[in-house]
């Protein structure tokens, strides 16, 4: 009955009609001259067609405001219903606000109990509005189908989702860094569609700089969250493709004075998913395949912590976080200059892939196959 | 001790009343028949249905003597009317050679075949009379006899139709007492099981046997049970809903503490149980006390069947029950109150069948509600023809133009039908579901799901105060009883059952002594 209060309890403490209430799925921020831009997106209550087929069902909302609340209290004017944001399940956040400071407009979103801290959060280049005004390919909602595709995200390591606690988490924790993944509108079929394109890092509530594709995916390897992912290598000029079943890493921090040495190893198991050689598979084989692996994500590793080291100067790997947890005397001493110290450390990183499973079938194609000799159906092949 | 003495008291009233009755009327029967059976006619009236019949009995000394032969139309066996009263005295002349008296010479003619008493008292004989016993006047004497032919047209011992079962017996309760009580002791032919009839009503003079098992049966719940009865003083009983409802706990609670059932099987399983059980003659359901929540989501089939499917079974008729009557309360709560709630999958579906309503949720749902009991208790009480032409009103009225015209929203539509699918199954308690639901809906209306919790705490109170006829009604829960526990949401199999429920009061709780050691070869 207790866990029952306490898990009804928690939404707003009046009545309200549905069809009273607005319902904001998305929301974007963006700075403006000198206010704040604010960008929501509303379900549209239409009617339900016979065919089923629904499309612009939604309403975008646009505002400029200091502050959040006042975006949300001034818009009901525009809206005519009152704004509820307890589903709102993304929030889009321009790089120019991102790039001056953008905890201090966040803060409602922890202190009102409104909203959901289980939203997802990005970084746009472009304007916020124009990716909650994307057309959407299945659902009703942009803000639902981006949402739906981040679900989806652990099957590919290149992109990383961050919800709302991810973020504050991280930026409550000892480094206060954080990172974001970034959100683009591509033109596809002369048609806009939304797609994730890489990460922002955010060094103390401002983004700093962002990574590729490859580093993102050398970042995911770094925070275990590889696992359902795959990996492209050319070997002998012929692509070959693993897809990434589990993988850990740990990390291992030696903290000497303001010298850091770090090693990270990475465990990957993982089966065979693509193969476009023609060669046999063998112990041999598989040995260079992970060989290669190991290599190539020991590259995108290295390549992530090169620009975070020398470019951005900011630690995000989770290497700040061991070292905490194994030196919380010590860190005290290197909190205040952790950037500088984790841009100067020794890090060396060790992959071990392990191809566990080549599949159903062992050559790509058989075209011969010898008869067992004393096969008991036999039958003439007729040339 | 105090009790005791109570109940001594109230019996001793009673009987006094009859007797008060008794001498408050003492015509007697006189020498002439003639007088006699004027004497009848004017106690009953004009009523066709008494019938006189003048029959002369010869006698071998070549003497007849005038009789006079009064029974009711219908109560009595036309049979043994026919056979053991009028042949056995007509067709052949009785002995008279030896001497005699010709009074005790029908009454042992007569004797052969019933029950024959002699009665003086005219006020007596009438009553007996419309209770199914012939009365034979025989010219001379101030005395009459009464002969036992009762009989009257009964329908046979069907399954009842509300409790039917796949794997059990096909016999079920009839409207006679007499065949109730045999189609128990049938089951039970143990000096044990024992029947205290009592008659309750002025007019209606209705039957009622408390029946338990001795051995078995806590004497205080019996002398609970004798004592309430014993109070009621009505003009008559209709049914067995009245006797529930003047001797059970709670008259005013919306839960019954009192059962009932039409299955002698059932019946017999409970008195094994050490309950006491009420017969009303003319009702084909039987009462029993004490009776336990438990018991709404029990059925004697769980114990036929092998326990894995019984528990599962009982476990969803108990989610069923919560479903029934949470469903529309928590679906408001949601959607008015507590919108972060909603799954984000369905908030769009949702929003879109609310909008194109136009009333507000609450007014919505009740007027669902509202038709779905309507068209329910239609389909109740009209006859089988005309129900198909409901179902298709209902289901088409209902479900399709209802929703496609906008009047309602499919998604209300689906929470409330869900609720009332979902009740079907816990049938025996549907009213108390009935109107839980709306309760608890009215509740979650107003105030949320604060208002929800507080409706479940209110109710949850009610329940546990609740007792039937001295005993918990929430037994085993509250109080606490983990024996019990065995035979509750889970069914424990056969043999770790060994025990009577302790919570029934019995006075022998071991039930199984020993069963054949099996499976360890």
């Amino acid at each position: 009955m207790l866990l029952f209060c306490l898990c009804i309890l928690t939404g707003c403490w009046n009545n309200e009609e549905l069809d009273e209430s607005a319902l904001v799925h998305g929301l974007g921020i963006n700075k403006a001259e000198d206010s704040l831009h604010f960008s929501m997106e509303i379900i549209k209550p239409s009617k339900e067609s016979s065919e089923g087929s629904a499309s612009g069902e939604n309403i975008i909302i646009e505002k400029e405001a200091d502050t959040l609340i006042e975006a949300v209290r001034e818009s009901i004017r525009d809206v005519k219903r009152r704004l509820h944001f307890d589903h709102n399940q993304l929030w889009v956040i321009g790089e120019k606000l991102a790039k001056d400071d953008m905890i201090g407009y966040l803060d409602l979103s922890r202190r009102d109990q409104m909203f959901r801290l289980n939203s997802y959060l990005f970084i746009t280049e472009e304007n916020p509005v124009d990716i909650l005004e994307t057309p959407t390919l299945y659902d009703d909602l942009s803000s639902t189908e981006i949402v739906s595709a981040l679900e989806q995200t652990k099957h590919i390591s290149g992109y990383t989702s961050v919800k709302m606690y991810d973020f504050f988490k991280a930026m409550e924790g000892p480094i206060p860094n954080a990172y974001i993944p970034i959100i683009q509108t591509t033109e596809e079929n002369n048609q806009p569609i939304t797609s994730l394109n890489g990460t922002a890092v955010i060094n103390d509530g401002k983004m700093v700089g962002k990574l590729t594709n490859h580093e993102t995916n050398g970042l995911n390897v770094l925070f275990n969250k590889a696992s359902g992912g795959y990996s492209q290598l050319t070997m002998n000029g012929n692509k070959i493709s693993i897809e990434i079943n589990d993988s850990e890493t740990t990390i291992e921090p030696v903290l000497k004075g303001n010298h850091l040495k770090a090693h990270i190893e990475v465990k990957i198991l993982s089966t065979l998913a693509d193969n476009t050689s023609k060669d046999t598979i063998n112990k041999e084989w598989i040995n260079q395949v992970e060989k290669k692996a190991s290599d190539q994500i020991e590259n995108h590793i290295h390549m992530t912590l090169d620009k975070l080291q020398q470019e951005l100067k900011t630690d995000i790997s989770g290497i700040g976080i061991e070292t905490y947890r194994k030196y919380p005397q010590q860190w005290h001493h290197v909190q205040d200059n952790w950037d500088d110290v984790f841009s100067k450390a020794d890090i060396t990183v060790d992959v071990d892939t392990v191809v566990q499973h080549q599949g159903l079938i062992n050559k790509s194609l058989e075209r011969h196959r010898d008869k067992h000799h004393n096969n008991p159906y036999k039958f003439n092949r007729g040339n | 001790m105090k009790r005791d003495s109570k109940l001594k008291s109230i019996l001793s009233s009673a009987t006094k009343k009859l007797k008060d009755q008794d001498n408050h009327t003492s015509e007697t029967l006189s020498n002439d028949i003639q007088k006699n059976k004027e004497k009848l006619k004017k106690q009953f009236g004009p009523s066709e249905d008494v019938i006189f019949r003048q029959l002369n009995i010869p006698f071998d000394d070549d003497t007849a003597q005038d009789t006079l032969l009064v029974f009711v139309d219908g109560m009595v066996d036309e049979n043994a009317v026919r056979n053991n009263i009028i042949n056995a005295l007509i067709t052949q002349p009785l002995k008279l050679q030896r001497g005699g008296d010709k009074l005790e010479k029908v009454k042992s003619k007569v004797s052969i075949f019933n029950t024959v008493t002699n009665e003086t008292d005219i006020e007596k004989a009438v009553f007996e009379i419309l209770q199914g016993s012939a009365f034979l006047l025989v010219e001379g004497y101030d005395q009459g006899l009464l002969m036992n032919v009762a009989g009257f047209e009964l329908r046979s011992p069907e399954e009842p139709e509300t409790e039917r079962m796949v794997r059990g017996a096909r016999d079920g309760f009839i409207e006679s007492i007499s065949t109730n009580m045999a189609l128990l002791r049938r089951r039970i032919p143990h000096t044990s099981l024992q029947f205290e009839t009592i008659k309750i009503g002025k007019y209606s003079q209705t039957q009622i046997a408390i029946a338990y098992v001795k051995d078995i049966t806590d004497p205080k719940l019996v002398e609970r049970i004798k004592l309430r009865l014993h109070q009621i003083n009505v003009d008559a009983i209709e049914n067995s809903g009245e006797i529930e409802q003047s001797i059970e706990d709670h008259p005013f609670s919306i839960f019954p503490t009192i059962g009932n059932t039409g299955r002698p099987d059932k019946a017999s399983a409970l008195l094994m149980e050490g309950r006491v059980i009420l017969i009303v003659d003319g009702d084909p359901c039987i009462l029993y006390a004490p009776y336990l929540c438990l018991e709404s989501i029990q059925s004697l089939e769980d114990y036929t069947s092998r326990p894995y499917y019984t528990s599962f079974i009982r476990i969803i008729r108990f989610v069923s029950f919560l479903i029934s009557i949470l469903f529309p309360a928590l679906y408001i709560a949601v959607l008015n109150f507590h919108k972060v709630m909603i799954p984000s999958e369905m908030v769009v579906p949702l929003i879109q069948a609310r909008e194109t309503v136009p009333f507000p949720l609450a007014m919505e749902i009740i007027i669902i509600i509202l038709m779905f009991e309507t068209v329910r208790e239609a389909g109740i009480r009209l006859p089988q023809q005309v129900g198909s032409a409901l179902s298709i009103v209902g289901a088409l009225i209902f479900g399709q133009v209802a929703v496609s015209a906008g009047i309602m929203g499919a998604p209300t539509t689906v929470v409330v039908s869900i609720s009332y699918i979902a009740s079907f199954i816990n049938s025996s308690i549907s009213g108390v579901i009935s109107l839980l639901r709306i309760g608890l809906f009215i509740a979650a209306s107003l105030f949320g799901g604060y208002g929800l919790i507080m409706a479940m705490l209110g109710l949850l109170t009610h329940m546990v105060s609740l007792t039937s006829i001295g005993i918990p009604y929430m037994a085993p829960f509250a109080p606490f009883y983990f024996r019990d526990w065995n035979d509750t949401l889970i069914r424990f199999p056969y043999r770790w059952l060994k025990q009577r429920p302790k919570s029934i009061p019995n006075k022998r709780p071991k039930k199984i002594e020993s069963l054949p050691k099996t499976g360890d070869k």
